[in-house]
């Protein structure tokens, strides 16, 4: 029996969604799988969303590890819900859920038959989702926190450590603060005529997909509140943290981004 | 007093080998395998992408793997990979086989759709082989994570712990061998640097003496009892002995200068610290001391070296092969005598970026060898050191040589039988250092990591992953679909070509 959540709600869980035929139970693809009864061959007929790594599997069998307790028949078809589990010789994905085909998500359908484009769009949906406010408007300036500068005087009259506010690390987000120029507001509420938003500047690992920003960048910018982010706040200056935070890929969309951004956000071309 | 032996340059072994002429299949065929059998006996030099992550171009940089020590052929290695499949779990490399393929596995907790996978990663597993134990910077947060997994299910990770504000998890995990107090108990030391420590002695040892346990606490110990210029550096690396004798070096940092994001920020002295806790951690890492004033100052942790100067980058330079530099710190204790341990480090020489010392003692860290080095490498970086169960000492480092178009990475692992009189240089890599152009930094990662298992070392190391044997001396195999004859990597239509990027490799001798 078929999963009774909605599909969009298991595409949210999903990174891989796709329509497949058992082909073959108790069995795997590929060597150093545990094998049981919840372990399936199964052929992938049409891949709606996925990561790079999975969006060229149709047409051939991978091993699906199956979610539950539901029984499966060889030969039967469906829409799984899966994430990547084992990458080897072959692939195995871990089930979340099953629906009988014909239930395609329809939020899936967005970008057409490119499924890596259709998870892109459905990642950027989710971030629209949880964000305060989205704004369109233009980087006038970028400068440097006041605390940083503020520690750096401080450390010209010997009386602090050099060169930034918190420790010495690799892995500092070298925070700035992107000055913006708003046209709209196309989500929640904000008051002004301009918005402030700190952004890491870091080429590190864990900071460097985070949005970039210099003046006469313009575009949309997708904003959290900057004491609502766990990690932003925590090492964020002190006194000059900006008024939001950007720091997912996503965060910002240049105007000319032919990602569908406008009419996920209800504009027109 | 043994011999000093300075590398003044890198030059590649060429061997001639009409074995690997003929082991090479023709191009383009699917899983090619090229160049096997060309380096010493029982060589294995592996690039870990599997098949089916032919198309990856992600730099899987910072690489560190552990090897099962009651089932060798159980080997788990970690990168910055993110999850190819994109879930909440990032990956590790696993393999069955002693290092002869590899599967990705997600396992480890992040956050979905993460692009980075994990942050700092470092894994371990216990003496009997049956838990996985790690250390991370978690993606979307950045918490210092410890984590566990269940061997050989392994199922993803269970988090132990979890705080903010710390950095570089080092794992070394453990068990009490039978016949002592605590028998069969995992013994878990995570070295970091803790800026949430008091004083500004960020160096720490996070432990866990009963590790296996349903809830196990973890005592963080500051194993810097000096004052510091406001923190130490990030490396902290703790090893055991089945004996029950702890080490761990790190830099104590006393002074700096210059502007850290300004990428001038230089540590113009830092000693570079040896301490020991001779009962499995529980002692407080205070049996090294030395001698009060003078010579010493009473307070525990060897100084090995002080006052020592390095850069410390935020990020790489074309200077430095695009690497950022910031010291690195490798200790090996002999699994057969718990008093003799192997100590690298690195500081800056006239004429080179970072250079690479080792150095010895033979009486639990209370002298080392000296003033001159067993070994010196200029303009080098991620020192590994291993001791194997013949007391052969093993030591990985990467080395850039020339300048502009013809600057090179090169990856060496260097063998003594003889305590460090004479070594023997294998290199197992030399890359173009200019390409491919880096992502984010580290471009190689600050680590790469050695160990040994009875008599083998096992390693692991990232690099330029273009398919050109002339790029491997002594022999490699990929698994991911390449070009040997075109120097193409193909995607997995096996057709289709694939940029150049950094990928992890394994070998063992």
């Amino acid at each position: 029996m078929p999963s009774s959540s909605s599909p969009d709600a298991l595409a949210q869980e999903a990174r891989f969604v796709f329509k497949g035929t058992v082909q073959k139970l108790k069995a795997a693809t590929m060597g150093g799988i545990p094998v049981d009864n919840r372990t399936a061959v199964v052929r992938v007929d049409e891949v709606i969303h996925a990561p790079e790594a999975l969006s060229h599997y149709a047409g051939q069998n991978i091993t699906v590890l199956l979610a539950g307790k539901k029984k499966f028949k060889k030969g039967q078809q469906a829409v799984f819900y899966a994430n990547g589990l084992v990458f080897g010789e072959s692939v195995a994905v871990q089930a979340v859920d099953h629906h009988d085909v014909g239930k395609t998500p329809a939020a899936m359908a967005v970008a057409g038959g490119d499924p890596v484009k259709n998870l892109a769009v459905r990642d950027i949906q989710a971030r629209l989702t949880s964000a305060d406010v989205i704004l369109s408007g233009r980087v006038t300036s970028v400068r440097v926190p006041s605390d940083v500068v503020a520690a750096k005087s401080a450390k010209s009259a010997g009386l602090a450590d050099p060169t930034v506010t918190g420790p010495i690390s690799e892995h500092d987000p070298v925070w700035r603060i992107g000055e913006i120029q708003v046209d709209q507001v196309h989500q929640g509420t904000h008051t002004g005529k301009t918005a402030e938003v700190r952004f890491p500047d870091s080429q590190d690992v864990m900071w460097h997909d985070a949005p970039k920003f210099h003046p006469g960048q313009e575009g949309f910018f997708i904003l959290h509140k900057s004491e609502k982010v766990k990690v932003a706040a925590k090492s964020a200056p002190t006194k000059d943290a900006g008024e939001y935070v950007a720091f997912h890929p996503v965060d910002f969309q240049p105007f000319d981004e032919p990602g569908g951004i406008r009419n996920l956000i209800g504009l027109s071309d | 007093m043994p011999a000093r032996k300075t590398i003044k340059k890198s030059t590649p072994k060429k061997t001639k080998s009409t074995r690997a002429r003929a082991s090479r299949k023709k191009a383009g065929k699917k899983g090619t395998a090229t160049g096997i059998g060309q380096g010493p006996p029982g060589f294995m030099l592996v690039n870990m992408i599997p098949q089916s992550l032919s198309g990856e171009t992600a730099q899987d940089s910072e690489p560190h793997l552990t090897v099962n020590p009651a089932n060798p052929n159980m080997i788990i290695g970690t990168a910055f990979s993110p999850n190819p499949g994109g879930g909440a779990l990032a990956p590790v490399y696993k393999s069955l086989n002693g290092g002869a393929t590899w599967t990705v596995n997600a396992i480890v907790p992040s956050q979905a759709g993460s692009q980075l996978g994990t942050g700092d990663i470092t894994t371990s597993f216990n003496r009997t082989g049956t838990k996985l134990y790690g250390g991370i910077l978690r993606a979307g947060t950045g918490a210092l994570e410890f984590l566990r997994t269940t061997v050989p299910a392994f199922p993803p990770m269970t988090v132990l712990k979890s705080r903010l504000s710390a950095d570089q998890p080092f794992t070394h995990a453990t068990t009490v061998p039978a016949g002592g107090v605590g028998a069969g108990q995992d013994r878990v030391y995570i070295g970091d640097n803790d800026f949430a420590a008091p004083a500004g002695k960020t160096q720490t040892v996070d432990q866990s003496l009963n590790a296996a346990v349903a809830a196990p606490a973890f005592n963080s110990v500051r194993v810097d009892k000096r004052t510091t210029m406001g923190q130490d550096g990030p490396q902290c690396r703790p090893v055991a002995h089945s004996d029950g004798t702890i080490y761990a070096a790190f830099y104590g940092w006393r002074a700096a200068t210059g502007n850290f994001q300004a990428n001038t920020f230089v540590v113009t002295s830092a000693d570079v610290v040896v301490v020991r806790d001779d009962k499995w951690g529980g002692g407080g890492f205070v049996d090294l001391k030395e001698p009060v004033a003078p010579p010493g100052d009473g307070l525990a942790g060897k100084r090995v070296i002080k006052g020592v100067s390095f850069p410390f980058m935020i990020h790489g330079t074309a200077v430095t092969g695009q690497q950022r530099i910031g010291g690195t710190i490798s200790i090996a204790v002999d699994p057969n005598n718990s008093s003799i341990v192997y100590l690298a480090w690195g500081d800056r020489q006239s004429g080179s970026f970072l250079t690479i010392h080792v150095r010895r003692s033979t009486d639990r860290g209370v002298t080392w060898s000296g003033p001159g080095d067993l070994l010196t490498i200029p303009n080098a970086t991620n020192a590994a050191l291993a001791i194997n169960s013949a007391g052969m000492i093993g030591l990985l480092y990467q080395q850039v040589t020339g300048t502009g178009a013809g600057q090179r990475w090169v990856t060496h692992l260097q063998r003594s039988a003889n305590a460090g009189v004479t070594w023997t240089d294998l290199v197992l890599a030399n890359v173009p250092a200019t390409a491919p152009v880096k992502t984010f930094d580290p471009y190689l990662g600050d680590y790469d990591h050695l160990v040994a298992v009875g008599q083998t070392f096992f390693g692991i190391f990232s690099t330029n992953n273009s398919p050109n044997m002339a790029n491997f001396p002594n022999g490699v195999t990929y698994q991911r679909n390449a070009n040997f004859t075109t120097h193409t990597l193909l995607n997995v239509n096996n057709s289709s070509p694939v940029a150049i990027s950094i990928d992890p490799f394994f070998f063992k001798i």
